[in-house]
């Protein structure tokens, strides 16, 4: 059993663990839950310096790492093939840390503890698989893996509108997979592995255009199917106008499904066009590049909006994930080595600084009872630690030189620009924007006349300084010297640059 | 093929006969007992059911027509065969916790399953009439066996009149085929209809007067209105075993039928595909919308048995466009695989709701009001079988629905896949409105529930449970070998 089997398959044993626990001992439900994420991540970090920068990945069978292959449906040439390369492993190791640091910042559940950490082990299982996964069809399973313990996660533990919320985002995601269903069916139909001739779910086969056959020769066709993938995508990350759904499921959520759903549900949908639209019809991506530019400008200069004019702080955040996944779907549209490593770069650091985002909301939540931005006033005095870490999240957040969301933001418009110079400046707009919104909220919560409600206020507490601080350290030192991860991802991201604009032909 | 047919050979009826001769010496030998007869036609009935089982899946018949075209012998026959078994094993484990002394509505459903027998093999137009009314006759007096009960009483004469109606509709369809033709047999019939090329309204109006008739078997859109009340009436095992064996049934004698229909092609642009795409269409989008405004769980297992009946269609459409071999038995294994997986979760979600309705005493919403608190193991169960209906991986039923878009996109119908992938997530809305008040929403006391405790897990429940979702999760997981075996039989 290789590394990646264990990092994904880990959490499901958890979950199997978790439910054979007596239920009247919540505490150790939690440290077994705390375990499991700890090992998984402990694993992902052990692969880190294994892991070799100089391989591209991407359609190159060779170069992938850590590669495990089984035959599983032999009839229907579906296999257990999982390996990760400059794209997944990012992913992967945001997924394992932010999966760890969320169950500390679930201590607080109390009701039906076994089923929340169960169906929270479940659903790192689900989002692992989808990282590292490279056969479609394995993909997919993982990818409606996800969909289950989120619905019963927001639905269960979620706020008072937590009802409608799940089954809002159920119904969403769920329309926008079985989309995808299709897609993947057509694909499979018309795409033989070279070697026996046999219609393949493999993804790398998929890439490579010699294998097509049949309709995808229809450059309707492959418009089509380049669109069923962007709506299921779309859906997730969420692009306007599928966005609906994330400012709901968002504020219902307990916080630590808020983190996972911004930190890591969001960078499936980003992640699922890089890793199977680009490749597979890089032809049909080329020719709506400037839709997904587009997109992105509209999502930047749209969320920036809608957060300015939110009272809810959650939902503020919300806003805010719309605007920066933005950032990425426009610099990926530009197929430059800069722009194509921003994204990744920015999906990783929106991962970090998003949950860092939900997690100061939750510690507000927690003592105040309520996320009303102007319900608070002068919380500077009364919380003072507090603010020091909410500062470095909404400078990160907003793109401050120094930390981790400025070196992405800029590697997005330094990409962007040449290709999309009157999108980029729009959205350079959008910054500017989020800079008012980010301020003015810090004013109104920790500055100006106090509130006599709030004066005995307890500051930020050790348990939920242990889930902040690991990512502050991240997010300064990524601020500083963005090598760490960025080396990791260049080689794929360029390759994948040039490969889809035609640079490799 | 032996195409002649004159092989009076009964080989190939031998499980047939060794059942008729064991359900006729069953009805004699449970007269011998005063107190547990249920329980005593159950065990023997199952095991006469395995026999059969076993002697369809062992035997090495060959491929072919027997009895003067009558019967056919294929890989069909013997699927068919091993999973009416199946679903009656199951439906009968069901109706003993109800009936535990009574032998008929044991009786009864090994009666039905005769005929369903021997439908799985029907050559002609005849022996499908017979076959038919033998499963029908005896599931009418099962839909009121609760005799006391209004609506028990309501459900069996809306079966009987509905029934009869439609059985006539289909033997008149069946009379003109026969005017038309001079033939019984479908191959017969079929060659006959393919040299036709004039006067083709007769033979549209003849092939949907069949179609019809067979449309209220499996409940298809727009003769489906007898299926919510029969569904709701009915005692709830029964409706279980009417919601998965006499509309499989009603699938195998369609199965057969489909050569009949293939010719279908008239000057107006009216085809076999046309008419099976919009019959599948119509079915699933009514069946789905119709389960929505459900507060009854047996009712909305009902719509959702319509809705899943126009999914199975969706693979009788591909038949329709008299595909390449190839194709054709992708769309057969798809609709066959459908059926298999379709048998362990509806029966395996009526287990539960039969469960609930013995232990609080009703099966509308309010009564699953917090059962995922109070209890625990049975709520978990329906949850299952609810995501595998809706078709959720690593469930079984997605790998159901997977295997039926697969057939229709290798058939370039992408219409009608995108119509049934809308009715999947329009399907997840209504499955989820149960899980939803099993999770989500507390028990309410002032509903006053009185829970019976003495209906509680037992082994047999136990066994019905296992039995139902070991397969719902295994197929989800680990369907190779139950598609490739399909997959051989063609």
């Amino acid at each position: 059993m290789g590394p990646l089997t264990l990092i994904t398959f880990l959490p499901a044993a958890g979950a199997v663990l978790v439910a054979f626990l007596p239920k009247d001992n919540p505490r150790l439900i939690r440290w077994t839950s705390l375990t499991f994420t700890a090992a998984v991540l402990v694993i992902a970090a052990a692969l880190y310096p294994q892991f070799q920068t100089g391989l591209p990945g991407i359609n190159d069978p060779t170069s992938f790492q850590f590669s495990e292959k089984a035959s599983w449906i032999p009839a229907y040439g579906i296999h257990y093939y999982v390996g990760v390369d400059g794209l997944s492993f990012p992913m992967v190791l945001l997924t394992a840390l932010l999966c760890f640091l969320c169950i500390p910042a679930s201590w607080g559940i109390s009701q039906h503890v076994k089923g929340y950490h169960a169906l929270f082990l479940l659903l790192e299982t689900g989002m692992m698989g989808a990282f590292v996964s490279l056969d479609f069809f394995l993909f997919y399973v993982f990818w409606e893996v996800m969909l289950l313990p989120m619905y019963f996660l927001i639905g269960i533990w979620g706020g008072p509108r937590r009802v409608y919320a799940a089954i809002k985002f159920f119904l969403y995601t769920l329309l926008g997979s079985v989309l995808m269903l299709i897609v993947l069916l057509v694909l499979y139909f018309n795409v033989r592995d070279p070697q026996t001739g046999q219609h393949t779910f493999n993804m790398l086969h998929m890439m490579s255009q010699a294998n097509h056959g049949g309709i995808l020769g229809i450059h309707s066709v492959r418009v089509l199917l380049f669109f069923g993938l962007y709506v299921g995508f779309a859906i997730k990350v969420p692009v306007f106008p599928f966005h609906t759904w994330l400012p709901d499921a968002h504020v219902e959520a307990p916080t630590a499904i808020s983190v996972i759903l911004a930190g890591v549900l969001l960078k499936m949908g980003t992640y699922g066009l890089l890793r199977i639209s680009y490749p597979i019809l890089p032809d049909a991506t080329r020719q709506f590049a400037w839709f997904l530019a587009l997109m992105g400008t509209i999502n930047i200069v749209y969320g920036a909006l809608c957060a300015m004019a939110q009272k809810d702080l959650k939902k503020l955040v919300a806003y805010s994930s719309i605007s920066h996944m933005g950032y990425v779907l426009l610099a990926m549209s530009s197929l430059t080595p800069a722009g194509m490593n921003g994204a990744v770069l920015q999906m990783f650091n929106h991962g970090t600084i998003t949950a860092m985002l939900f997690l100061l909301v939750g510690v507000i939540y927690d003592r105040a009872h309520h996320r009303d931005i102007e319900g608070f006033g002068g919380l500077a005095n009364v919380m003072p630690k507090y603010l020091g870490v909410t500062a470095i999240a909404f400078f990160a957040s907003m793109g401050l030189p120094g930390l981790s969301g400025f070196i992405s933001e800029v590697l997005c418009f330094i990409g962007a620009f040449p290709i999309w110079q009157t999108f980029t400046i729009i959205s350079i707009c959008g910054i500017i924007i989020t800079a008012g919104y980010l301020l003015w909220t810090i004013q109104r919560i920790f500055f100006g006349s106090q509130n006599p409600k709030y004066t005995s206020l307890p500051d930020i507490n050790a348990r939920e300084l242990f889930t902040l601080i690991p990512l502050a350290v991240i997010v300064i030192l990524l601020g500083i010297w963005p090598h760490p991860v960025l080396n990791l991802m260049n080689t794929s991201m360029t390759y994948l640059g040039r490969l889809v604009s035609g640079g490799l032909l | 093929m032996s195409m002649g047919g004159a092989n009076v050979d009964l080989i190939p009826l031998l499980p047939e006969v060794i059942y008729a001769g064991g359900f006729l010496a069953l009805i004699v030998f449970g007269l011998f007992f005063r107190k547990n007869r249920g329980t005593i036609t159950a065990v023997c009935g199952s095991i006469l059911l395995v026999v059969v089982a076993v002697l369809a899946a062992i035997s090495d018949m060959s491929v072919g027509l027997y009895l003067f075209g009558s019967v056919v012998q294929d890989g069909a026959t013997v699927f068919f065969r091993i999973l009416f078994s199946l679903a009656a094993m199951i439906s009968a484990g069901l109706l003993l916790f109800r009936f535990s002394q009574d032998a008929e509505p044991f009786l009864l459903l090994l009666a039905s399953v005769m005929g369903m027998f021997l439908l799985a093999g029907a050559g002609d137009i005849v022996t499908l009439f017979v076959a038919l009314e033998v499963v029908s006759i005896p599931s009418y007096v099962l839909a009121g066996y609760k005799r006391n009960d209004v609506r028990s009483g309501e459900a069996a004469l809306k079966y009987v009149l509905y029934g009869a109606l439609s059985s006539g509709i289909m033997l008149f369809g069946f009379s003109y085929l026969y005017g038309l033709t001079g033939d019984t047999s479908f191959v017969g019939i079929s060659a006959q209809l393919s040299a036709r090329t004039a006067n083709d309204i007769a033979m549209l109006a003849s092939l949907l007067l069949v179609l019809i008739g067979i449309g209220y078997k499996i409940a298809m859109v727009p003769v489906h209105f007898w299926c919510p009340d029969v569904y709701e009436g009915s005692p709830t095992a029964v409706t279980a075993f009417f919601s998965v064996a006499p509309k499989a049934a009603g699938f195998a004698a369609l199965y057969r039928l489909m050569v009949v229909f293939l010719p279908l092609e008239t000057q107006h642009g009216v085809s076999a595909v046309l008419l099976f795409t919009i019959a599948s269409a119509v079915t699933m989008t009514f069946g789905n919308l119709g389960a929505i405004w459900q507060t009854s769980l047996k009712r909305l297992l009902a719509y959702s048995s319509i809705a899943h009946a126009g999914y199975i269609l969706m693979g009788f459409a591909v038949l329709a466009t008299d595909p390449s071999p190839d194709l054709y038995r992708d769309a057969s294994t798809a609709i066959f695989f459908y059926l298999a997986v379709y048998l362990f979760m509806n029966l395996g979600a009526f287990f539960v709701v039969d469960f609930v309705e013995r232990r609080r005493g009703g099966e509308t919403f309010e009564y699953f009001r917090g059962l995922g608190k109070t209890d625990t193991i049975p709520a978990l169960l329906l949850a299952v079988f609810l995501f595998s209906l809706t078709g959720l991986p690593p469930l079984a039923g997605f790998v159901g629905k997977f295997l039926l878009f697969a057939a229709l996109v290798k058939g370039k119908m992408f219409g009608l896949a995108i119509i049934g992938i809308a009715n999947t997530v329009i399907s997840l809305y209504y499955y989820v409105r149960v899980i939803r008040e099993m999770y989500l929403n507390d028990p309410d006391p002032e509903l006053g529930i009185r829970i019976d405790s003495g209906v509680r897990m037992t082994r047999l429940a136990a066994v019905l449970a296992l039995v139902t979702v070991v397969p719902t999760l295994a197929l989800g997981l680990w369907w190779g070998p139950l598609a490739n075996w399909i997959n051989a039989q063609f």
